[in-house]
């Protein structure tokens, strides 16, 4: 089930609160938060439930052995254990595909007649990277001592399972939500701030993400692109994921709050960095902290000399790439940004414009992000290439895009956001007092996302076919 | 550290971020209640997942012999006309639709033989098409063309499936099952993964068994699983809802008035030939889609399953593929929404070969119907979805020559 979907905010979300608020005393709160995160996980495909409950008894058990065991080889033995259990399982379902074709494709060129792996055509279960890392961090947490095993597996299932955040984050470490899930305080100004919050984050994917990908779908996968349509394109889908993404992340704050919840900051205006370095330390903060602490760090970080940190960071970068998906460009995606925080890590962790105003340093790595995005979004090697000969302009201006036939609104919208990405405040830094304004403002605000939804998911009466 | 705007609501008085709260919820659960009232009063979109338990096909008909009247009122806009939501508008493309009062007996047939001991031979199963509307239905038509009796079986909205699936699950299949099922498909229904997807043999299975696909709960209502599934609700909800109603009614207004542009279903065009005419541009969306080479197995392994199944209860299944008006007219529509047209022609011709082929009878009325446009006959209206007089009298002939062809 999806957020920005009539199933969730005009059925499962009523019947969340009501059951939390109105119907079940306290101490089974969490134990309704984890049946309706299994139905809201369930909804795309039962089978799946079970995948998450595997990966959350491995951690449940081992995080159990890991404190229970007396030796640190026998804490050490058991967090192996869960660790290659969890990334097993992720390796698999994510990962063996992409594994079998290419160990294919090394054997066909080494001149082998048969596929060494079948390709198996396995079904990615969705947010499986958000979970399994999440639930990882359980084991991780008590082997490093700064979390106590949870009191009950319902609190543990509750934690892997807890549906703002099960499938696009914030990766949110057991450590910071041990206490919360015990604990945690409901008010009306968490509720009212939730709400806000929410709002603000569904209008960033529907109004402002959505527009702006007819724009990028537009130019990616055209071939023969011109130089204005290409940069265009590129622009638009580089606003698309900041919105689409921190959107989806602010509304898993919203519903958090909406629970007594308090999940950290995941997006911090990513666009405004003037330095590669600090990019990673405003997008997608959950990721690039967890993947700090615990592989970064634990490969050595910038302890082991100068060529090991730059190797470090190049290393965690390409793993990181790899997260996201099962391709080469996302390796290459990886890889990318790996060098590029190396090569300013050899330059003392700042921009290599830093002689000149901050606007400029701004904007080159706004250029060198906008780049990092066509590895991101192109699916192929080939149309990659595309687009980078559109880019650099070797198909003249236009090359026969249709520039003008986007639409006023959504040229108007890509403006908007490139304002707002540079501009303005983003949600954690948004000053909002529960005033008559404010809420006729994030009231038009939700009926306008909630009618763009329905027009995009509904047919009209004529045809419904049970 | 928090968000600045948790902040601030922590530090408003508790009354105001109390109203503040109350405002949201409450609208939001009046929106929600009015929405889900909407759709079980005006859709009884329950109907759909539980249904009361059935009682014996014998007492059933014993009970209510005369079954149900259905009055249409004359002069009601056609269905695009109404779903443009602009009467101004509309009004260019309206034309005078005349009404019609009919009876249905307690299996859901319409136009029974005139002496209730007889049991017409010929049945046809369908959607809204076998119901509209002209002055007669297809099957009245067809019973003129055939010279006997030919009952109408036919559900709007539901599509040509459930239609069938109800009619093979009826007393009256299984008591009398007829010489020949006529079963009219829509062009834009022969979707190849919703076909995959019937289990037609268990229908028939069921039906001998006199069990439904459905199970008994406690107070004897009975639940369709089917209707259930997440993939169906995630279209069924939104398709059912006052507010993605009330949201298409404002923005194609607004559109309209701004840009003079369309809603995203409906569209107005005038054909060089018949004038003005209203186009169901999710027809179009659905054309888009659809890839002969991928539909064509699925939906012809199916259609013979079903002849097969059929001739097993000892009734012959004839097919008869209803074109639609966008593939008739379009000459009207601009070249962006031509494009797909020539893959609908070529799905509907190679379904028909293959059908024929193996043994089923069908008739695509495509070709016909192309070649009556060319010669000036309109068969379908200018403000509706469905054929008018002339299309139904086209389709009866045409089905009346294919049933006759088959008597041995």
């Amino acid at each position: 089930m999806l957020f920005n979907s009539y199933e969730f905010l005009f059925f499962l979300l009523p019947i969340i609160l009501a059951g939390y608020y109105l119907v079940l005393p306290k101490p089974f709160r969490n134990g309704w938060l984890l049946v309706c995160s299994y139905v809201f996980y369930g909804w795309w495909d039962i089978r799946y439930c079970s995948l998450l409950l595997l990966v959350t008894s491995i951690d449940y058990v081992a995080g159990k052995r890991i404190s229970m065991a007396r030796t640190k080889s026998g804490r050490r033995g058991w967090l192996a254990a869960a660790v290659c259990c969890d990334l097993s399982i992720l390796g698999f379902f994510k990962y063996y595909d992409f594994g079998a074709a290419a160990l294919n494709g090394l054997a066909d060129v080494l001149g082998g007649s048969a596929p060494v792996l079948p390709i198996l055509h396995i079904a990615l279960p969705i947010g499986i990277s958000f979970y399994v890392f999440q639930s990882m961090s359980y084991s991780i947490d008590i082997y490093r001592g700064i979390a106590k095993p949870a009191h009950g597996f319902i609190d543990f299932a509750c934690y892997v399972s807890l549906f703002p955040q099960l499938i696009a984050g914030p990766i949110v470490r057991y450590h910071e939500l041990a206490g919360q899930l015990q604990q945690r305080t409901h008010s009306t100004a968490k509720a009212g701030a939730g709400i806000a919050i929410f709002i603000l984050g569904l209008a960033k994917k529907v109004i402002l993400a959505d527009s702006v990908s007819l724009i990028a779908d537009w130019g990616f996968g055209a071939s023969g692109i011109g130089f204005w349509g290409a940069w265009t394109s590129l622009a638009a889908y580089t606003l698309q994921i900041y919105f689409d993404f921190s959107g989806y992340s602010d509304m898993a704050v919203g519903l958090g709050l909406l629970f007594g919840f308090q999940f950290p900051q995941n997006f911090n205006s990513p666009y405004k960095s003037a330095s590669i370095t600090e990019f990673w330390r405003r997008w997608h903060i959950s990721l690039s902290s967890w993947l700090r602490d615990n592989l970064y760090i634990p490969l050595g970080g910038n302890r082991k000399g100068e060529g090991r940190t730059y190797f470090n960071l190049f290393a965690t970068m390409l793993l990181g790439g790899l997260w996201h998906g099962s391709s080469w460009t996302f390796v290459l995606w990886g890889a990318y940004h790996g060098i590029w925080l190396a090569l300013e890590r050899r330059h003392g962790k700042g921009s290599y414009l830093r002689r000149f105003p901050r606007p400029v340093q701004i904007g080159g790595t706004f250029l060198i992000v906008m780049l990092g995005w066509l590895l991101f979004r192109s699916t192929s090697l080939q149309e990659l290439g595309w687009m980078l000969q559109g880019l650099a302009g070797w198909n003249g201006l236009g090359g026969g895009y249709p520039l003008g036939g986007m639409g006023v609104a959504a040229w108007a919208i890509l403006l908007l956001g490139l304002w707002m990405v540079f501009a303005c405040r983003n949600t954690w830094e948004i000053r909002l007092r529960p005033t008559l304004m404010a809420c006729s403002l994030l009231l038009v605000l939700f009926v306008a996302c909630v009618a763009i939804i329905l027009l995009n998911t509904s047919s009209p009466f004529l045809y419904f076919q049970f | 550290m928090l968000p600045t705007l948790l902040q601030d609501f922590q530090n408003a008085s508790r009354r105001r971020t109390r109203s503040w709260v109350t405002v949201f919820v409450l609208l939001w659960l009046v929106g929600t209640g009015a929405d889900w009232v909407f759709r079980i009063t005006r859709f009884s979109w329950h109907k759909q997942i539980v249904r009361p338990a059935a009682t014996e096909p014998s007492q059933r008909t014993a009970d209510r012999p005369s079954g149900k009247q259905h009055v249409v009122r004359e002069g009601l806009p056609g269905d695009l006309a109404g779903m443009l939501q602009m009467p101004k508008v509309a009004a260019k493309y309206m034309e005078f639709h005349p009404g019609v009062v009919y009876s249905t007996d307690a299996d859901g047939l319409a136009n029974p033989p005139d002496l209730p001991s007889e049991h017409a031979e010929t049945v046809a199963v369908g959607a809204s098409f076998f119901l509209s509307s002209g002055t007669q239905t297809f099957a009245q038509a067809l019973s003129k063309e055939l010279g006997k009796p030919v009952y109408n079986r036919a559900r709007r909205g539901s599509g040509a499936f459930l239609a069938l699936r109800r009619y093979v699950e009826s007393g009256r299949f299984r008591q009398h099952p007829p010489e020949n099922v006529v079963w009219g498909l829509n062009a834009r229904d022969l979707d190849g993964a919703y076909f995959a997807r019937q289990s037609v043999s268990n229908w028939f299975r069921q039906g001998r068994e006199g069990v439904g696909s459905t199970e008994t709960l406690s107070f004897g209502a009975r639940l369709n699983k089917e209707n259930l599934r997440p993939s169906v609700l995630r279209k069924a909800w939104p398709n059912t809802s006052a507010l993605a109603k009330a949201a298409r009614v404002f923005t194609g207004r607004l559109r309209y008035a701004l840009f003079r542009e369309w809603p995203r279903d409906v569209r107005g065009d005038v054909h060089p030939v018949f004038g003005p005419m209203l186009f169901y541009r999710e027809n179009l969306r659905v054309f888009e889609q659809m890839d002969p080479e991928r539909e064509r197995a699925s939906v012809v392994a199916t259609i013979q399953n079903v002849a097969e199944q059929l001739s097993e209860e000892g009734s012959r299944l004839v097919v008869l593929l209803i074109p639609e008006r966008e593939q008739l007219y379009r000459e009207a529509l601009p070249q962006e929404d031509q494009k797909h047209l020539d893959r609908m022609q070529q799905l509907l011709e190679e379904i028909s070969g293959s059908l024929q082929h193996s043994g089923v009878s069908v008739v695509n009325l495509l070709p016909i119907f192309q070649q009556q446009t060319q010669l000036g006959h309109r068969l379908y209206w200018r403000d509706d979805t469905h054929w008018n007089d002339a299309g139904i009298h086209v389709a009866a002939e045409e089905t009346a020559r294919a049933i006759r062809s088959l008597r041995p």
